[in-house]
């Protein structure tokens, strides 16, 4: 018998079939001798059930034992205290969002770095008959601050021999030969 | 622990804690500078026919890029150690000194000194190099930097 069959009939012996079918299950029943062995065994259970069953007495009338399980339910869900936190719990809770600002704050000071020193290159006096030049190598990260002592006509006299430089490692002199 | 010693370590955490704090301060102000000063003498001479040392290979490499000279030597290494807002007379040479005044964070006030007399003045961060030509077409230069910042 398919299982089909089977729900129906169940639900016939249930009575929530619509009369068509309710129709249709008792034609069935009459002319499928496995429809109506079936039939008969679903209402054996059916009656054995409905026989043996202990009746249970609410105490209360129906409208009222269900408010009072409302009412129960109520008092207990507002009675329920939350467990308090223990102390490191609530430490933790401050801690993990001011830590969180603390590294946003550091990586933030890491990259802008606001307090590197100014890079200074200047020159602020000089001896006359000098130049200077100042620029930085930003890669080396270098100062450099360049200065030449300017001719003058009168140290290169006419007929004046090449200028050498002496370095013995304690001094540079330069030599007019 | 008794009652007397733990007052006297509750006492005792802030003056430990200002001392740190001090500390640190000093720390990051750099009370003392380290400073090595170097003079560098820059040429064509190869290396062998020249009897000092060659220079700090990245130092060469940072001349090289702005100087037209191929080789680079060390003429002397000097270390000072100069406190904050004090100066240090750096002789480098029988011809050259620098009156260094070190002014905290890795600045310095200096005074190039060439043959007894002042030359050149300036305010400069570190690491900083002066340069000079000579009149044989060779270069002279000083490194001052902050043996700190060097590690």
């Amino acid at each position: 018998m398919k299982h089909d069959l089977e729900l129906k009939l169940q639900a016939w012996l249930d009575a929530e079939l619509s009369a068509a079918e309710a129709e249709q299950m008792r034609r069935r029943a009459a002319s499928d001798p496995e429809a109506a062995s079936l039939l008969a065994e679903l209402q054996n259970t059916k009656s054995a059930l409905l026989q043996n069953e202990p009746a249970v007495t609410v105490p209360e009338a129906r409208p009222f034992y269900w408010s009072k399980i409302q009412r129960q339910i109520q008092r207990q869900a507002s009675v329920r205290p939350s467990p308090a936190p223990p102390w490191a719990e609530r430490l933790r809770r401050w801690l993990a969002p001011l830590a969180g600002a603390a590294a946003l704050a550091a990586v933030l000071l890491l990259a802008l770095n606001p307090f590197a020193p100014p890079v200074v290159n200047q020159v602020s006096d000089m001896a006359e008959g000098f130049q200077t030049r100042t620029f930085r190598d930003d890669s080396a990260g270098i100062n450099f601050v360049v200065f030449h002592q300017t001719p003058q006509p009168s140290d290169a006299p006419a007929g004046a021999a090449p200028a050498h430089t002496r370095n013995d490692g304690s001094s540079f002199v330069i030599e007019v030969e | 622990m008794s009652r007397h010693a733990h007052q006297t370590s509750r006492r005792r955490f802030p003056a430990l804690f200002l001392l740190a704090l001090g500390l640190a301060a000093r720390a990051a102000l750099g009370a003392d500078l380290k400073l090595e000063a170097q003079m560098i003498w820059g040429a064509n001479d190869p290396p062998a026919r020249v009897k000092y040392n060659l220079a700090d290979p990245a130092l060469a490499a940072a001349l090289r890029h702005h100087f037209k000279w191929t080789n680079y030597y060390q003429l002397t290494n000097l270390a000072a150690v100069i406190p904050l807002n004090q100066s240090r007379v750096v002789r480098l040479s029988g011809q050259c000194a620098l009156n260094i005044k070190y002014l905290g964070s890795s600045l310095v006030a200096v005074d190039n000194i060439g043959q007894g007399k002042p030359v050149i003045k300036g305010t400069n961060s570190l690491p900083c190099v002066f340069v000079g030509t000579n009149l044989d077409d060779t270069a002279w230069f000083i490194r001052l930097r902050s043996l700190d910042a060097k590690k």
